[in-house]
């Protein structure tokens, strides 16, 4: 299983990471998805796991991955 | 709900749950939910998203939504009760104003203004007091309707009344003072929209209540500042309401205590007095 993180930019409270959790849960080989919004990132585990997707799934979210 | 990540997280739990949501605002703290089936599920689905929710009745005309607030007001109900600490505390010093103003006046010329001013310093004082509560939990229309209001009540109190007794121009500059900066003070609560229209109403309130009270010295001035300050005071009553009515559903607030509200009505009524008494007076008639 491999890790990806991101920096994310726009998260301001709990509310976003779990909309960021939810959306990039949703990904195809997404195990599991941990979003701080107080450090700005986004851990993802899983295995394939597609890195545009991720970047397009935060981006739809309304945030902005670095 | 307190952003558009709120909004968002709301509307996908509730269309998971087969419904959907018609509008949802996270500022105001409410959703208008589409549904046919099972309410409870809908309900389930917003908990487990992790926000609580209030079914709000259907909409009711104004005058219902009053007539329950009145009798909730005098029932006590805890919901009203920052409204009542307000009402008790503008009561109390209203009379403590009244007897000082009695003392210090009640042969004056000036008296029945004096009077007036002990009014409008409590009333406008009362809602500087709750917009103050609330100030953190307006969003900018909310805030933009207190700092108008505020501006442009304080604006024309105090201006028709110095108007009455110094002339048009010390009212003026009184008022639209006045007006301006306790405009400002509230509406900034909800950023620079708010600060500009206190600034604006606080302009067109102190220039129109001074030039009234002038041009109206010969014309039943007597009769036309009871009218006028009471026209005022229910204005000011109506927005007590609207905070109440918004904020005040939204949030609970701590009020100032006794002490500082009379001492925020007494310097009102001290720097109003202090005008009427010691400013120029560059007009004569009736209430000169």
């Amino acid at each position: 299983m491999a890790r990806m993180s991101f920096k994310v930019k726009g998260m301001h409270c709990p509310s976003c990471e779990k909309l960021l959790q939810m959306d990039i849960g949703d990904i195809p080989g997404v195990k599991s998805v941990k979003a701080d919004w107080k450090a700005g990132t986004v851990d993802v585990d899983g295995d394939k796991i597609d890195k545009a997707a991720v970047k397009k799934a935060i981006a739809g979210a309304g945030y902005k991955p670095e | 709900m307190t952003c558009e990540a709120c909004e968002k997280l709301i509307t996908r739990a509730v269309e998971k749950a087969g419904a959907s949501v018609k509008e949802i605002s996270a500022s105001k703290g409410f959703a208008v939910i589409g549904y046919d089936g099972d309410k409870s599920v809908i309900e389930a689905a917003i908990e487990k998203a992790g926000y609580s929710l209030d079914e709000l009745p259907p909409s009711t005309p104004l005058e219902q939504q009053l007539s329950t607030f009145i009798s909730d007001f005098i029932a006590g109900k805890p919901a009203t009760k920052v409204l009542r600490t307000c009402f008790t505390y503008s009561i109390i010093s209203f009379m403590l104003l009244a007897a000082i103003s009695f003392a210090g006046f009640a042969s004056s010329k000036y008296f029945i203004y004096v009077i007036y001013s002990a009014i409008s310093a409590v009333a406008v004082g009362g809602a500087i007091a709750l917009a103050r509560a609330y100030k953190s939990h307006f969003n900018c229309m909310e805030g933009m309707m207190v700092g108008m209001t505020v501006g442009m009540s304080a604006g024309f109190l105090f201006g028709a009344i110095v108007g009455a007794t110094n002339g048009m121009f010390v009212g003026s500059v009184f008022g639209m003072l006045l007006g301006m900066a306790l405009g400002y003070y509230v509406g900034k609560a909800c950023g620079i929209m708010g600060a500009m229209e206190g600034l604006m109403a606080g302009i067109m309130g102190g220039t129109m209540g001074a030039m009234l009270t002038v041009m109206m010295q010969f014309d039943h001035l007597g009769e036309f500042m009871p009218l006028f300050v009471l026209s005022n005071l229910l204005v000011l009553a109506g927005l007590k309401y609207m905070i109440y009515y918004y904020a005040g559903k939204r949030t609970e607030a701590k009020f100032m205590q006794p002490s500082s509200f009379f001492a925020l009505a007494l310097a009102l009524l001290a720097l109003t007095v202090a005008v009427i008494l010691f400013a120029p007076h560059f007009a004569s008639g009736l209430a000169y």
